[in-house]
């Protein structure tokens, strides 16, 4: 089913688990579950998206929230920060946003070019964290030490960190 | 001079390159170390077509390529070699940026060695809505794209609208079978 909408506010419920397709040319764009897989761009605008399977989320120049992704959460986004609170998995890309996940349960990925990379887990797992000027700053619970792979003597640990910043800075630590 | 006599147009598969946050890195690291950058780019991208007929680099972006290819089939093989090709890169430090690609089809106007119109501006556009690592592809491209690549997965990324085309361009993310 496709529905078209003008300039004026939409609103369209969908039996839960659907699938949902969303694209807005200007304009916030909010989706709520439960949902199965949701895929929404914006060229202005907040994107919130709560309660899905999985995500893909393209926001030019909107702020971007999602809380609740069971699945894979992929987010492109630009100036506006993005903000993951609970997924499976994060594969988070700004420019200059900042971009801060928590309560993350697999492999994190999250790159930017100028902005600030928060990345709070709450149990072992991969980390792949790249700015080029901005800083990244991942945490991890109580007793977990992670593998740096920035780290020419690096072995063992629970997890691989791989964190890297051309003129930005890197903290690591536990909460 | 540009030979601007018209000529007839070809249709095909442009594709798209982009190394996020090079300018940011050229300041980071001096012109030296981004001139080696970019050229180990333009080296990948050499040899991800140099076996392919009828594709070519039309020409350089500052930090991106723009690469022609006659078949759609024959644009994605390319762009998922490059593809490939990159992440072994990154992989081994060699390539300290991303690299975003973006393809789409139609028709374009050669224009001396250059090509303008249409596809080639949405060609541009939806590079620019990728992320490193990532190939984005329009409904146009896949729907000439034979069974060749059938394999290949796609993901929904939904319709985009693009700065001067009134309809939305339905894009999907390419997640490289091998």
């Amino acid at each position: 089913m496709t529905v078209e909408g003008g300039s004026s506010r939409l609103t369209v419920r969908v039996p839960l688990g659907s699938d949902v397709v969303v694209g807005a040319e200007s304009g916030g764009v909010g989706v709520v579950g439960p949902l199965g897989h949701v895929s929404a761009v914006s060229r202005s605008g907040r994107v919130i998206v709560s309660d899905v399977t999985s995500a893909d989320i393209r926001a030019e120049s909107g702020r971007v929230e999602v809380d609740g992704c069971r699945g894979e959460c992929v987010v492109r986004g630009d100036s506006g920060k993005v903000e993951i609170t609970e997924c499976g998995t994060a594969d988070i890309v700004t420019r200059s946003g900042r971009i801060t996940v928590s309560g993350v349960r697999g492999d994190v990925r999250a790159h930017c070019v100028s902005g600030r990379v928060e990345v709070d887990l709450d149990e072992a797992a991969d980390v792949d964290a790249e700015t080029v000027s901005g800083r990244i700053v991942v945490r991890y619970p109580r007793g977990v030490t992670p593998r740096r792979t920035d780290e020419d003597d690096a072995v063992g640990g629970d997890c691989v960190l791989h964190a890297r910043a051309v003129s930005g800075r890197v903290t690591v630590g536990n909460r | 001079m540009i030979a601007t006599d018209t000529q007839a147009a070809c249709l095909g598969a442009i594709l798209f390159t982009d190394l996020v946050g090079f300018t940011e890195f050229n300041d980071a690291v001096g012109d030296a170390r981004a001139f080696e950058v970019l050229d180990l780019q333009a080296a990948l991208a050499g040899q991800a077509i140099a076996s392919v007929p009828g594709a070519r680099v039309v020409k350089e972006l500052g930090d991106g390529l723009m690469i022609w290819i006659d078949t759609a089939d024959a644009g994605l093989s390319c762009a998922l070699e490059l593809m490939r090709s990159v992440e072994r890169a990154r992989a081994t430090g060699d390539l300290p940026l991303g690299v975003r690609m973006g393809m789409h089809h139609g028709e374009a106007l050669p224009r001396g060695d250059d090509l303008v119109g249409q596809t080639i501006n949405i060609g541009a556009r939806v590079a620019d809505l990728a992320g490193p690592g990532e190939l984005l592809v329009s409904e146009a491209l896949v729907a000439n794209c034979g069974d060749v690549h059938a394999a290949t997965t796609l993901r929904p990324v939904g319709p985009v609208f693009v700065k001067g085309v009134q309809d939305p361009i339905w894009l999907h993310r390419v997640v490289d079978p091998a």
